[in-house]
């Protein structure tokens, strides 16, 4: 069976100058997969090269085995692989309603209430302040808002660049428990994430990402307390 | 080393395609010219003038040298609609209006008060301020859109003016009387006019490069970038547009005196002993178009770029004016396609295909660290409060009677939920939210007065701060963005030491572990190094206290004990510190005094042993919410 996400040997390049070389990874359905490394490392452009948010110099790009590499950003979230950028982007001088019936956008009016209450019920934080203005949301529930406004699309693949940044510890332990649910329910998630133990604490597997390239790909259990992470996290490169 | 990664060879990180090989090459003929002694800036200078004395020796005709004078005198507007559009982002839509007031400013003093020359020209650079107050002043306070609307009112509003203002202006018939420029007794023509005429370009060239790199030039762009942050560095938003706006005015009123006291198009009757004249039609619209097109061709901010463009649409106006083509109508509508085109292909003009061939910035390989040494303070740090702060944002009470204070050499942690109020009680300590009750208390001065509640003026008093999403100025550099936050030195020392300011910047970037990538634009990097950018913004300026909105979010694991450390030093620094955070880790291992906020109020307060074994602590994080 084809995966739900096949990246391969992916090329991102800045400028002429090679960021991401040779990048691969695949994520099947219902899977949780984490994508570790430094900052700077890469995994927000492997993010944004996969939703078509950055122009890929090289490889391919198939979700479902269609290829997607090259497509506008618009096109492959209406595919159903959708990213949900850090520093909670959402429209600011929208309602919290707003911003999340804007997340369905291809819906059917319909199915968007279906959904809006679906989320609703699921971020009941949300729920309280669906009037309110995004903008006058605290910084941790603008965060949660992005990750609804996300889900509102009904994403086959969700990619999550940080998701908890600004969230209080009992919040980060709910949002990962929600992807886990999202994963029993055959969604294939992409995480890239700094809280490391947290993240690998759900994950199936995970990628280690270095300078641009992948280093590493383990189950998530046997990652924990590999000293790849540690050298991709404490510099390890500095020697070389 | 891990046998998976094999170290990064120039073999793997060799460009590669067509455009890469132009870059390689340039980057070789730069190197080249710096071995050979081309790169310093006597060459350069050199150059120019060479090529600017060049042209009346190509060509002796009249009318090449009257189209060149053209050129000098549009560059001078130019440059200075390149300090509002590029520099501040002020987005002026009727540059022509300022030419306009300068040049019935500079006649009607001719022509009414018989001022010798050069008077009525330097009469008309010194109210120009008054203009760009004027048209900019009531504008600013809103916003950029503002402006553009108001200033294209201006370019439409000021040749109806004039026509209405007979008295003083001439009317419709204009004044056909005036002295042409003389300096000294010395009435230049044909090519000395053109040396003079070029002699200015140069002095409002030097002028406007020192204002583009000195901390005026900074602060327009931290203004055009992120006017949040240019706030929370003591940027006077409005003053810094105000400043742009003005020194743009003065520019486009020396060349609109000097169109029609110099150029010879404009002096009809020959050159010597001649008498120019003025009318309203000088300065239609199309002016205006014509001034923003060459800034959007040439490419906003650059230094070049635009007079190269101002240049070519010069060159464009003596080919309509030669054909005989019915120019006015159609100049514009060139101008204007030319400019949709442009702003499509090249959205950085000119100066963009500069950039096309020069190699991006890459980040430096990273050398091992020393331990966070912060430079010795010249000012002791102070201590900041908050007392029965309340603020209520509709209808919703987000502080409820909170106090809040830190002791310099003090690291105060603030914890709580999500919503509970901490990064609103942070706002109000630095001016960007007023309580409705209550008051902040800075360096024992209470700061309830409206003069002491905006921003930029808690930032001059020596108050750092960062935000929660990192506010970082993405086409700086990051080592320009530290820069910014030494705003209020750069200013009271007016431009000079800025070797002194970079070394300082350089340091903290050191301080905070992103030495490796100073020469980066800012937009380049992770959210991470973003945050500890800020953080060196907000620590490089010594303020007396510091405050800074989850730091260590979105770390990795080095950058966070970097950042462990660096609260350490802050400590012994002297500095008082403010932490937002939720990694309550780090909170345990650097913070002297812990606050919790639930839902706007203060639910407990101690050092974090005592406020961790505290049950409304637990009941706030756990509580029924969820």
């Amino acid at each position: 069976m084809t995966p739900l996400l096949r990246v391969e040997a992916l090329d991102v390049a800045l400028g002429g100058v090679p960021v991401i070389e040779g990048a691969s990874l695949t994520v099947e359905r219902g899977e949780l997969i984490a994508l570790l490394g430094r900052n700077g490392a890469g995994k927000t452009t492997v993010l944004r090269a996969i939703a078509g948010a950055q122009r890929v110099a090289g490889g391919s790009v198939l979700l479902d085995g269609v290829e997607i590499a090259g497509r506008p950003a618009h096109r492959v979230a209406a595919a159903g692989c959708v990213l949900v950028l850090e520093g909670h982007r959402v429209f600011q001088h929208q309602s919290v309603e707003t911003n999340l019936r804007l997340g369905a956008y291809h819906a059917s009016s319909g199915e968007v209430e279906r959904r809006l209450d679906e989320q609703l019920g699921r971020f009941t934080v949300l729920a309280a302040r669906r009037r309110v203005l995004a903008g006058q949301l605290s910084g941790g529930e603008q965060q949660l808002l992005a990750v609804a406004q996300g889900l509102m699309a009904a994403p086959r693949l969700l990619l999550l660049d940080e998701p908890s940044i600004g969230l209080d510890a009992g919040v980060v332990g709910w949002l990962f428990a929600t992807l886990d649910e999202l994963r029993g329910q055959g969604v294939g998630l992409l995480v890239a994430e700094q809280s490391v133990d947290q993240v690998l604490s759900v994950a199936d597997r995970a990628y280690v990402l270095q300078s641009g390239r992948m280093v590493a790909h383990r189950a998530a259990i046997e990652l924990r307390g590999d000293s790849i992470l540690r050298d991709a996290y404490l510099g390890s490169a500095s020697a070389s | 080393m891990t046998g998976a990664t094999p170290p990064l060879t120039d073999a793997v990180r060799a460009p590669r395609g067509a455009l890469a090989q132009l870059r390689a090459l340039r980057v070789q003929a730069l190197r080249w010219g710096g071995d050979h002694g081309l790169g310093s800036a006597w060459v350069r200078w050199a150059l120019a003038v060479a090529a600017l004395a060049a042209l009346p020796l190509l060509s002796t005709d009249d009318q090449v040298l009257t189209y060149a004078d053209l050129f000098l005198i549009y560059a001078i507007a130019v440059m200075g609609l390149n300090l509002q559009h590029g520099l501040a982002g002020v987005i002026n839509l009727g540059a022509g209006a300022f030419l306009g007031m300068g040049a019935y400013a500079a006649a009607t003093v001719s022509h009414h008060l018989h001022w010798p020359m050069p008077l009525p020209v330097l009469a008309a650079m010194v109210v120009a301020p008054l203009f760009a107050v004027v048209i900019g002043g009531p504008a600013l306070l809103l916003s950029r859109v503002h402006f553009a609307m108001i200033s294209l009112y201006a370019a439409l509003l000021v040749p109806v003016v004039v026509e209405q203002s007979s008295r003083l202006t001439g009317g419709i018939d204009g004044l056909t009387d005036l002295e042409p420029l003389e300096i000294a007794g010395y009435r230049p023509v044909g090519a000395g006019l053109y040396g003079v005429l070029a002699a200015f370009v140069l002095i409002a060239y030097v002028v406007s490069a020192r204002i583009a790199r000195g901390p005026w030039g900074r602060a327009f762009v931290a203004v055009k970038e992120d006017s949040v942050s240019a706030a929370a560095v003591g940027i006077s938003v409005q003053a810094a547009k105000l400043r742009a706006v003005t020194l743009g005015a003065v520019y486009g009123v020396l060349a609109g005196a000097l169109l029609v006291h110099a150029w010879p198009g404009n002096c009809p009757s020959g050159y010597a002993g001649a008498t120019c004249v003025i009318a309203p039609g000088y300065f239609a619209f199309d002016l205006s178009v014509l001034l923003v097109a060459a800034v959007v061709i040439g490419g906003p901010g650059a230094r070049l770029g635009p007079l190269v463009a101002a240049a070519l649409l010069v060159i464009l106006r003596w080919y309509f004016d030669t054909q005989n083509a019915p120019a006015g109508d159609w100049q514009t509508v060139i101008y204007g396609a030319l400019l949709i085109v442009w702003t499509v292909a090249l959205p950085q003009g000119l100066a963009g295909v500069g950039q096309l061939f020069a190699l991006p910035a890459q980040r430096a390989p990273e050398r091992p660290r020393g331990p966070v040494v912060l430079p010795p303070r010249a000012r002791p740090g102070f201590a900041i409060a908050a007392q029965s702060v309340r603020v209520a944002f509709v209808g919703a009470v987000v502080l409820d009677g909170v106090d809040f204070a830190v002791e310099p050499g003090q690291v105060h942690a603030i914890v709580g939920p999500n919503g509970s109020g901490k990064t609103t009680l942070l706002n109000c300590i630095t001016g960007m939210v007023r309580p409705a009750q209550g008051q902040v208390v800075i360096d024992g001065r209470p700061c309830a007065a409206v003069a002491a509640h905006r921003a930029h003026r808690r930032a001059r008093m020596g108050l750092g701060r960062t935000f929660q999403t990192p506010r970082v100025q993405p086409q700086l550099t990051v080592l320009q963005n530290v820069m910014q936050g030494l705003f209020e030195e750069a200013r009271r020392l007016r431009g000079r030491s800025e070797a002194g300011l970079r070394q300082r910047a350089l340091g903290m970037l050191t301080a905070v572990g992103l030495e490796s990538v100073a020469e980066l634009p800012a937009a380049r990097l992770a959210h991470g190094e973003r945050r500890l950018l800020e953080v060196a913004r907000a620590l490089v300026g010594e303020p007396g206290a510091v405050l800074l909105d989850e730091p260590a979010a979105g770390l990795d694991a080095g950058e966070l004990a970097r950042l462990r450390e660096l609260l350490g030093a802050c400590r012994a620094w002297g500095v008082a510190t403010v932490l937002v955070e939720h990694d309550l880790d780090l909170v345990q291992q650097v913070a002297d005094q812990v606050t919790v906020l639930d839902q706007g109020r203060v639910v407990a307060r101690g050092t974090p042993e005592a406020v961790r074994s505290d049950p409304a602590v637990a009941r706030a994080f756990m509580g029924p919410k969820r």
